[in-house]
Order: C-alpha cells, then structure tokens, then sequence
C-alpha cells in the first residue's frame, strides 16, 4: 500500500477521533437562551412580598428572591441557615406548588439531572430545556418533564462560584407554569 | 448466575486439568520478543465552531530500546483564534507501560491524563435511564498506577489497579462537585490463545473485584470522606473471549461479560456493577447492579508484511484487519429475567492496523441512539 494512501487514512481517522462525541446532545432539543418573561397566567403580583435568603454550606448569604405572600401560603420555611430546603409554598388552591432548595455546582446539571430522575423513575415524558435570563441579569436554567396532570418545571441558578438554589413549580396543568407569581418570583432571583 | 457458575467451572477445570497443554494452544509470537523501537505517530487537525481550532497528536511506542517498556501519549489542544478567543480545551494523556520491576514477570503501568473540555456529558445510571444527557464541567486529572505478574508466557496475569480521580463528578444528590477519590480493584487473567495482542483461537478468561481503596496513595488524597459505597459494595466482573480459527485469515470472536454488585440493597440509589461495553452506544449509556453483554465479531486479516519507517511511524505493517461486530445486553437492577428483557442491540464494522505489538483500531457502532465512532489501540477484548 502506497504510503500517501496509509497517511491520508490516518488524518482522516484522526479527524473522527478528534469529533467522536462532541456535539451531541440529546432528549429533547434545547430552546436558545431568552429573557425570562412576566407570564401570562394568573392574578397580577401584590405588592405584598416575603424575601427568601439562601446561602452556602458555610452559611454565607449568596442570594435572595421574593414571593408574593398574598397569594402564596408557606407550607415550610427553614428555621435557619444550614436548613438545605429553604420553603415550599401552595398557591391556587394546590394546584400551582413552588419548592425553593439549595444547590451545588452547575445550573444545567442540577436541572437536567432532576427531570431525569423524573422521567427514569416515574415515567414522566421529558420537555423542553434551555437557558433564561431573568430581570436581574441572571441566568437561570430551566428543565420541564410532565404526565398526565402533573406538570413540573425545575429552574436552577449559580449565585457564587459554586452555590446556588433549584426551585421546582408543580401545577396540575400546563398553564399553571406561566402564572405570573411564579414568573415575579423567578424574575426577583439575584445574587448577594 | 448460571453464567458465572460456568465460568467459575471453567477456571477451575483449567487450573486443575493435568495435561493442559493438550488443549492451550502455542504462542504464535512472544510478546517480549516484539521488534524495538515501534511506534507511530497520528495527527489531527479539526475546526469545530464555537471551540476554534483543534490539533492534536495521538503516539504509540513499543519496546523502547529493547527495554520491553511501552509508551503511548495523546496531546490535543485547541489553537487560539486569530481575536484571541480561542477556549482552552486540552486532551493531554500520557502512560507507560510494561515498565520492569525486581522479580521477572512483575511490571507496572502507569497513566496519566488532564482533561478539559467545556463540556463533559453523562447520563443517569439505571435500566430505565432516558436518552438524556446531563452536562457538567469536563475538567480532570486521572492518574492510574497497575502493578501486573504474569507468569508463564503471559498465560497468567495477577494485577492490582489503583485510580485516583481529581475533577468534577455529578454526586448522588444529582449536583456538579469538585471531587478527589481513589477506586482500586484487582483481576485475574487467563490467557489460553495463540497470541496476546491479537488471538486467533483460544480462550482468555478475566475475573476483576472492587477493593478498598486508600485514602491516600502516591497518585493523591483524597479530598472526602471515604465513600460509604466503596466500604459497603461489592463488585464482581467475569469476562470470558472465545477465539474460534476459520481459515488462516479469519477469526470469529466471541465474548461474554457479566457483572454484579452486592451491598447497599436498602438504598434508593441505583448502585452499579459497570457499564456495558456495546460500541454503537456512548461511553457509559448503561449501568446497573446487573449486567450482562454478549459480542460476536468476524475478523478478517489481509496480510502485508510493509515493512515502514517513515517520519511518524516506524514498524512492520503486519496487515489489516477488518471486522463486523454484533453486541448486545442489558442491565437489570436484580439478577433476574429483566436481564434478558427488551435487550439494547448494537452493531458495526472497523478497521485494524496490526502493526507488530501494537493494534490500532477503527470502529463504527451503530445502535438505535446513533452512531459512535471509537479510534483507539487494542483490539475491544
């Protein structure tokens, strides 16, 4: 075999070599990075607002966001810092529930990682994913996996160089997930 | 199993046989008596978006100046664009091998590598883990250090491995961490074929348990408390490879891998044994406590005898090689009939340089999630 012949192969198994593997993502497409948006569903937000801190694993404040405590009920507020699940609060009757936690490490991981519980464990049907920018400049992560009248979406953010918080929104219906207080509680999600 | 309680009986029947050299075949070739001084060096040169440009050198040495030691480096690195915005993604890996110790028959190897890419992507362990890949940052050290006897021309091999990883890893609780660990494990080999690089009859059986690794080792400390599950699982890893003569040039190949993990039955997390090694799937698609893989692969060898000693490889050509594979398996979280339930399939053809000691081996998988592309050195088993 000539040795031309034998080279080239060779740079042309380098280059497969070199691509094996980069780029591929798959489950459902990834939606291109937008702002945040107001929603469109629901009451409009009160004025009446309770802050959440959340904070790292030493217990320094890395961000905070408010919720509208007129139409959202806490079902749990954490009595401290160290506390991992910061509240859970019900609105709509219980048909819209919101779940605020702590987080380590990357947004899109943390994100991906949940839906993907769900859909592993209890058949749920994968949605769509993608980033968002809220209000405050802050890029927030987003996942959503549904079944029948369970709707989830997971919305995860960095707020220092490893801490961050995951909050979860379960509605009974599709709708439900746009309501504006989720949307005025994503949207007050800021660092410090 | 009943598998595994075959191949437990095989081990025995041939530690215990009085006339095996009745039924092990001869050595074609020893591998000490490997030519000195082979090598060969791969470029590559990619312009992927968004990264910038990537060059890269992939090297593979063999019996350095007779010293029976080996070598193989991979260097890739991207290329600053011309704005100066090029990411720094860096593939760098470098190991030795058969290095010689005191006792005949004892050698080491040892890797390392330093990886960094943007991205890094996994999936979830579990039978029922969807086609859906978690992101985190691509971004570590690995170190690996393997003390191997092998006694009677390499027919039998007693290893010990010992990992030590440094880098990201997505916990249990499903969140990126900065992680330092060791893993350590040890095997058992038997190797009945005519050759050890590239068999074409014989058998070649591998037993590999999971050990408790330190906390601290030459290679690193680890920066956690020890992981439960390493104290309290057990893994065990059977692989059997049938090497069936067809003809002078052909080989059918045959292989068979079971795995198993004990411990931590209450927990409710996925505990896993492995992943299994089907080519068309990515790296790590399937785990669990149970697995089970099955291959047949048709090899083809065309003999050149080219003898080569040009700028980037120097060596005798010894032919090439072409293949077709059939893999399947299936993981399961109890031994039992899931494991042969809605089996995932995969299947492919591949290339093979077969350049004295070395086997430089191209493959194309294919399996119902796509294509996967696999170049690297050593035949699969």
């Amino acid at each position: 075999m000539p040795s031309k012949t034998i080279l080239s192969w060779w740079l042309a198994a380098s280059a497969l070599w070199v691509l094996a593997g980069c780029g591929a993502v798959s489950g459902p497409e990834e939606q291109p990075k937008s702002a945040l948006g107001t929603g469109s569903y629901g009451t409009d937000v009160s004025s009446q607002v309770t802050q959440v801190t959340v904070t790292d694993s030493l217990g320094k404040t890395v961000g905070h966001f408010e919720y509208d405590s007129q139409q959202f009920t806490p079902l749990y507020q954490a009595s401290d810092a160290s506390d991992g699940l910061r509240v859970i609060l019900s609105a709509e009757s219980g048909a819209l529930q919101v779940t605020a936690a702590k987080s380590l490490g990357r947004a899109d991981t943390a994100c991906r990682y949940q839906v993907a519980l769900l859909a592993r464990d209890q058949d749920f049907e994968l949605g769509l994913a993608g980033w968002k920018t809220n209000p405050q400049g802050l890029d927030v992560y987003w996942a959503s996996a549904n079944r029948t009248d369970d709707y989830r979406a997971f919305y995860c953010a960095l707020l220092s160089d490893t801490a961050g918080v995951a909050i979860q929104a379960q509605a009974t219906d599709a709708q439900r997930l746009e309501a504006k207080i989720l949307m005025a509680l994503l949207g007050s999600l800021t660092k410090g | 199993m009943m598998s595994k309680k075959l191949l437990l009986s095989l081990l025995a029947l041939t530690l215990f046989i009085n006339d095996a050299s009745a039924w092990i075949p001869d050595r074609r070739r020893l591998y000490e008596d490997r030519d000195e001084n082979v090598y060969m060096v791969i470029p590559a040169l990619a312009s992927m978006p968004g990264v910038g440009v990537f060059v890269g050198v992939l090297g593979s040495f063999s019996n350095l100046w007779g010293s029976g030691v080996d070598a193989a480096v991979t260097e890739a690195q991207t290329v600053g664009n011309s704005d100066g915005t090029g990411s720094d993604i860096h593939i760098r890996a470098y190991a030795l091998r058969e290095v010689p110790l005191l006792i005949p028959g004892l050698t080491f190897e040892y890797w390392f590598g330093d990886i960094k890419f943007n991205d890094y992507y996994s999936y979830l362990p579990g039978r029922d883990s969807p086609n859906y890949l978690i992101p985190y940052t691509g971004e570590f050290n690995y170190y690996f250090l393997r003390p191997s006897y092998r006694l009677w021309e390499r027919r039998f091999e007693l290893s010990y491995n010992l990992v030590f990883f440094k880098g990201y890893e997505i916990n249990s609780a499903g969140q990126e961490v900065l992680q330092a660990s060791h893993a350590a494990s040890g095997q058992i080999k038997l190797d009945f074929t005519d050759d050890w690089v590239d068999p074409h009859k014989g058998l070649r059986m591998t037993y590999s348990t999971n050990l408790r690794a330190p906390k601290k080792s030459i290679l690193g400390t680890s920066n956690t408390e020890e992981d439960p599950r390493s104290e309290q699982v057990k893994t065990h890893q059977y692989n059997l490879g049938l090497y069936l003569p067809w003809g002078e040039q052909t080989t059918l190949a045959l292989y068979r891998e079971w795995c198993s993990a004990q411990g931590l039955e209450e927990s409710d997390q996925v505990i896993t044994c492995g992943f299994l090694r089907l080519r068309g799937y990515p790296g790590g698609r399937w785990s669990d406590r149970f697995a089970q893989t099955k291959i047949a692969e048709l090899r083809y060898s065309i003999p050149t005898n080219l003898d080569m000693d040009w700028l980037l490889v120097h060596g005798k050509l010894e032919g090439l090689q072409l293949a077709g594979f059939y893999e399947e398996g299936q993981v399961s979280p109890q031994d039992d009939e899931r494991l042969t339930q809605d089996i995932h399939r995969s299947y492919g053809a591949g290339v093979r340089a077969l350049i004295d000691a070395i086997v430089l081996r191209l493959d194309l998988g294919f399996s119902e999630e796509g294509p996967q592309t696999h170049l690297t050195i050593d035949h699969a088993f």
